[in-house]
């Protein structure tokens, strides 16, 4: 059919297929902006764009429906280089982060401004109630309408509405915008479907329909058979190779225990067959004719379950240890189907009773400890299976460039894939490229490698370009999600709150393979029992094989369920002492000096380090928190079906992992003065590479525009373990301050020589130069003179990053909710987030961190959970049917503050941010609804069906 | 796969192709619930050039055309007011802009939110299949008519209220329960309820033993009526709520819609 209409101000006029997508056409004709997250079901609204002025989904138009039509592009509103009016007003109030969706926002706003001159909030939700966006909590989009609107008759207009830290300091702790800002708000190609070749082949799985079964047989005769088709790999023909999908420093705690293909599967939506066809239509087809016949076995969905004696083995095969085989290792009698698992080192498992991890520790004597205890309280805390959904898919291009296999991923650690592929091709790293492209959203994930092997191994076999993209049904059962944990919680204290005794005893569902299933659960303590000061702390660990959809890292990792569980547990602790909620924490939580002994025990799966407190901002923000909510006074409600309560929690996390973790960048000067900084680290989103371009600015006292950062290549950028355990700012900033303070060094030498004086004498000055008692000289003069043919050499600086101390964000956040006693509806009225960062650097996107991470855990609190039969069946795998968060569903009151604090490790004081974010909501919450209802919510989601239960109501 | 797409001007060339084709072809407006209307349609018929999205109020009420979109409907002044509340019910402004009235009234969804406030309103739907006919909202969705929905007509309410009411967990989603309630009163009774619910059954119904319970009675005590309309819906459980719940809701729901409209009444 031929189509024509109005795009852009252009006329265009495409040849397309009956029934084509609209969205497929603005792809094809190059507009990156018009993105898709959703298959297609007018959910996330990724793909916005107008459609004769008015807001719609592209994926759900039909191109030829818009014959003769205008249809408009967030590519339509910027002149070249020139931002419009709302792009720049986006950037300015921190409301970029991954940048998917923003397009289809600015899209949704422009629509607004054409219609509304200056909008409510309301306005605003119901402009973009159509833009699913998961990073960042929405709440500064009214800022930046508000801004939008002001420079409309003031176009100089400059917003004073970010915080700023640190007068002492340039850039850090200042509002700058985000170095990629400007691309990602004009939709620029920057993500992996921007990067397809015109002839990739597509890579469609057949996943398994059982959740735990033996492929008896398999015939992939007639697919292969099937014109177009260009191979088809399951376990009989893929590579023998058993390893982890987790993204972790080598060795991985996570045991090896998967092959590419089994002949085993473990869960619904576990890997059959791949297939890889000329076209997406065609690989479709091959699928629904390959044959498989199962054994099918009994799965098991619940640690409960899976701590049976008889119950059935989900790993039953072959054991080996790299290290540390114990010495009653006993392989007889394996059903080889089974496969083989390899643990790196002890970890504690018996995967005989699926048993997969376990790790017990603890400080003091915690008999004594209940014995000293005037009141023992006793409770158990359930949390569920959660899905991260960040807006873009799993996707992954792979192609051979010169012999080379090159990667291009949207990942958070380029530098594992790199080498778990090398290790599953068996073929060297040198031979490997991964090109971390923007990340559409990560949250954890992305830190497993849940698709790349597969379309690496096929294009590495077959030479040929391949696309391999998730479905969102596919994300739900194939990627990541939150561990379902019970936690049993048991604290001791004297009748005046001082806590006495504290025991964990955390049971965690990891699913059918063990990625991260040491280190997520692990968490849940090492997370949330430094909170408190108590001299008698013990826990136990065990984490359970099982057959659910597969569990991994999720933002927070395993912090908010122990966050929820002990700080939920503080709460009763505190009502049934008649003790204030906010004086029991003051009593006992951790404060600036305190020596956390107890971090010697949760190190992961390696001795941990104890630590000191250097800088801890609890104390002012339980103050600001408390004042912000007013706290202590109840407030009433002129509807007697709902009651209010409030609620608060105290939160913290860490800064990447001391003692594991490790971080390089490398700085080179170029002729004219100015700089190309190389980081290994991993921007998701996060605003990490503005933060190591303002670490070298800031040491250099050059203008950030000076330098250009080029990050997460593993052909060009240094190594970086990547973006997980909240390591970027502390250790990739970390690795950038060192850099560029080893070029400082190197300046100063050079300078010194050129002026003959000392370097004592020498300092540098902004912007760019540096100045002596006898003159000064710029970047510029420098560079031309180490670069001429009698200088040095170019300016090169390469520094790392590592550190054993550990330096904790802290937080309190408080809750004041709204509970309907007749329908069970919780409404969060106010959420208050008050977060120590130590210096934050980025302070907008800081806040845009806390805003997300809060409107994800208020999400997973209140409505998340993925739902399965007794066949271990999702029954919710789509975004429609999930219950995400979305912006009509944020408290009416959102403010999330930062406590400024100087910590001495990090580099400018700084700590991490936003993986803290995501520790409050679920106690503060629950106990926000006690408060309004006199219930315990222990278990999420806290759905409307179980408030009505609790209130025997239904 | 879609094979064929057909642009049709007139109502007779739409109507002579979904003779032609039958189960494999759909109408498509909005193109939001294509897939409600028939799954995997090898032809499409596109509904946008047959001028059926005239909005215009007459003696008897307003009649719209059913190519109209839910944001036109919403934006016409003359859009009575409880159909714009339900209309907004469907809080995703995206899918406002595209999806058309006589979609979501031939996709025939439980949960479709316009659907109760059509069938209490008494609306009826101009419906071209092998003979034009006007049916009533409510018979059509619980009947199996194919034919082509071209227009809406809702009389105006004479000594009539309505009110409607519905529920969801997140802003966005699908409602769980979604009602509708119209009345007339005769002094301190409610006379001549219409109780029209979505989420309850596979359509939407009307409550009609709750109806002639309500007619001719004073309002009952809230918590009689919870109960009384627990009692009379039978929902199903599925993965979003038990039916334990869904049914605790449609009580609470009605009971609450009710209310409001013989406020509205008084």
């Amino acid at each position: 059919m031929q189509l024509s209409f109005w795009l852009n101000g252009d006329r265009c006029t495409f040849d397309i297929d009956p029934g084509e997508r609209l969205i497929d056409i603005l792809r094809e004709a190059g507009l990156t902006s018009v993105r898709e997250g959703c298959d297609r079901d007018g959910s996330c609204g990724a793909c916005t764009i107008l459609l004769d002025g008015k807001a719609v989904n592209s994926c759900l138009v039909r191109a030829a429906q818009v014959q003769g039509r205008t249809v408009q592009t967030v590519e339509h509103f910027s002149n070249h280089r020139e931002l419009s009016v709302i792009q720049g007003a986006f950037l300015d109030a921190g409301i970029v982060q991954c940048g998917y969706c923003t397009p289809a926002m600015i899209v949704a706003v422009e629509e607004l401004l054409q219609r509304v001159v200056e909008p409510t909030r309301d306005d605003i939700k119901d402009a973009l109630s159509g833009v699913f966006c998961r990073c960042t909590g929405y709440e500064q989009v009214f800022e930046a309408v508000r801004i939008a609107c002001r420079r409309r008759t003031d176009p100089d207009y400059e917003p004073l509405s970010v915080p700023e830290f640190r007068d002492d300091l340039r850039v850090v702790g200042s509002f700058r915008r985000k170095v990629d800002g400007p691309h990602l708000v004009r939709g620029g190609p920057a993500f992996v479907d921007d990067r397809v070749g015109p002839n990739a082949c597509h890579l469609k799985m057949l996943r398994s329909p059982h959740a735990h079964a033996y492929i008896k047989s398999i015939d992939t005769s007639a697919a292969e058979a099937l014109d177009g088709v260009v191979i088809v790999v399951t376990h009989k023909n893929g590579p023998d190779v058993y390893y982890t999908q987790a993204g972790q420093g080598f060795p991985e705690p996570s045991p090896y225990d998967r092959k590419m293909f089994g002949a085993k599967v473990r869960h619904v939506g576990d890997r059959v067959a791949a297939v890889v066809a000329e076209t997406e239509d065609i690989a479709k087809k091959a699928l629904d004719l390959i044959e498989v016949e199962y054994e099918v076995l009994e799965p098991v969905l619940t640690v409960e379950k899976a701590a049976e004696e008889g119950a059935p083995v989900v790993h039953n095969g072959e054991i080996e240890y790299v290290v540390g085989a114990p010495p009653n290792l006993d392989n007889r009698g394996v059903d080889p189907r089974e496969g083989k698992i390899i643990y790196q080192f002890p970890i504690h498992a018996n995967s005989r009773k699926n048993l997969a991890a376990s790790v017990d520790g603890g400080i003091g004597e915690l008999k004594k400890g209940f014995d000293e205890a005037e009141v023992i309280l006793e409770r158990e805390y359930r949390s569920s299976q959660i899905q991260c959904t960040a807006v873009e898919p799993h996707v992954v291009y792979t192609k051979l460039d010169q012999g080379r296999l090159v990667i291009h991923a949207s990942t958070q650690v380029p530098y594992h894939v790199r080498r778990i592929v090398s290790s599953i091709l068996d073929i060297p790293e040198n031979r490997i490229r991964v090109i971390k492209e923007r990340t559409g959203g990560a949250f954890g994930s992305k830190q497993d490698m849940v698709l790349e092997e597969v379309a690496a191994y096929c294009t590495w076999v077959t030479g040929r370009d391949v696309l391999f993209r998730f479905t969102r049904e596919e994300v739900f059962i194939a990627s990541r999600t939150r561990h379902p944990m019970r936690l049993k919680v048991k604290l001791g204290a004297k009748k005046d709150g001082t806590l006495t005794a504290i025991a964990m005893d955390v049971a965690a569902n990891t699913g059918p393979y063990g990625g991260h299933c040491l280190t997520v659960p692990m968490n849940a303590c090492s997370k949330s029992l430094p909170l408190f000061l108590c001299d008698n702390v013990r826990f136990w660990v065990n984490i359970y094989y099982s057959n659910i959809p597969p569990t991994g890292a999720y933002q927070g990792y395993g912090a908010p369920k122990g966050a929820f569980a002990l700080q939920l547990a503080a709460a009763e602790m505190a009502d049934q002492l008649g003790m204030d909620h906010l004086e029991f924490l003051e009593k006992n939580r951790v404060r600036e000096g305190s020596w956390l002994e107890i971090l010697k025990c949760l190190g992961e799966g390696r001795p941990g380090i104890p630590q000191n407190v250097h800088s801890c901002g609890l104390g002012p923000a339980l103050k600001r928190g408390a004042d912000l909510i007013s706290w202590g006074s109840p407030e009433d409600s002129p509807d007697p079906d709902i009651s209010i309560g409030k609620g608060v929690a105290i939160l913290q996390q860490g800064s990447g992992l001391p003692g594991l973790d490790s971080a390089n960048a490398l700085i080179s000067m170029f002729g004219d003065g100015t700089f190309m900084l190389l980081s290994g680290g991993a921007d998701l989103g996060t605003g990490l590479d503005t933060v190591t371009t303002k670490m070298a600015a800031e040491v250099l006292l050059t203008p950030m525009a000076s330098i250009s950062l080029h990050s997460g290549d593993t052909d060009t950028t240094p190594f970086d373990v990547g973006a997980y355990a909240s390591s970027g700012t502390y250790f990739s900033g970390g690795a950038a301050f060192n850099a560029a303070t080893k070029m400082k060094k190197q300046i100063l030498q050079v300078t010194a020589e050129m002026l003959g004086e000392p370097e004592d004498n020498l300092k540098l000055e902004y912007p760019s130069r540096v100045k002596g008692k006898s003159g000064t000289v710029t970047f510029a003069e420098i560079a031309r003179h180490t670069q001429s043919g009698t200088g040095c050499g170019q300016l090169v600086a390469h520094a790392h990053f590592i550190t054993d101390k550990g330096s904790f964000p802290y937080g309190a956040h408080f809750a004041q909710v709204a509970v309907n006693r007749r329908t069970g509806h919780v409404e969060v009225q106010k959420y208050f987030a008050l977060q120590d960062a130590g210096t934050p650097i980025n302070p907008e996107l800081a806040l845009g961190q806390i805003y997300g991470g809060v409107l994800k855990t208020i999400g997973h609190s209140l409505w998340e959970e993925m739902v399965l039969d007794e066949k271990g069946r999702c029954l919710n795998a789509n975004l429609r049917d999930y219950h995400v968060p979305r912006i009509g569903d944020i408290p009416k009151e959102f403010l999330a503050e930062l406590v400024c604090t100087d910590d001495p490790f990090g580099p400018f004081g700084s700590k991490s941010i936003s993986e803290a974010a995501c520790n409050g909501a679920a106690p503060a919450i629950a106990s926000a609804i006690h408060d309004a209802v006199g219930i315990w919510m222990r278990e999420w989601p806290f759905s409307p069906e179980k408030i009505l239960k609790a209130l025997n109501r239904l | 796969m879609v094979q064929q797409f057909f642009q049709p001007t007139s109502i007779d060339e739409a109507r002579g192709l979904k003779s032609k084709f039958g189960e494999q072809a759909a109408f498509i407006g909005g193109g939001t619930l294509v897939g409600p209307l028939a799954p995997n349609p090898t032809v499409l018929i596109d509904i946008g050039g047959l001028a059926i999205n005239k909005m215009e109020e007459s003696e008897e009420g307003i009649r719209f055309g059913a190519g109209c979109t839910i944001q036109q409907l919403c934006d016409w002044p003359q859009f009575f007011v409880p159909l714009r509340e339900a209309a907004k019910n469907m809080v995703n402004r995206n899918i406002r802009n595209l999806a058309t009235i006589g979609g979501q009234i031939g996709a025939r969804e439980s949960c479709g939110d316009l659907l109760p406030a059509l069938v209490a309103m008494q609306a009826t739907i101009v419906v071209v299949g092998d003979k034009t006919s006007e049916i009533s909202v409510g018979d059509y969705i619980n009947g199996s008519e194919q034919g082509l929905i071209t227009e809406v007509r809702v009389p105006f309410l004479v000594e009539r209220f309505a009110e409607v009411g519905h529920y969801c967990f997140t802003s966005t989603d699908r409602s769980l329960i979604t009602v509708a309630v119209s009345l007339a009163t005769d002094g301190d009774a409610i006379k001549e309820p219409i109780v029209a619910i979505g989420g309850v059954a596979e359509r939407v119904i009307r409550l009609t033993a709750v109806e002639e319970a309500l007619h001719g009675e004073p309002p009952p005590e809230r918590e009689f009526l919870e109960k009384l309309v627990t009692g009379q819906v039978s929902p199903g459980t599925d993965f979003a709520a038990s039916a334990a719940y869904r049914a605790h809701m449609a009580g609470v729901i009605v009971a609450t819609v009710l209310g409001n409209a013989w406020q509205e009444a008084k």
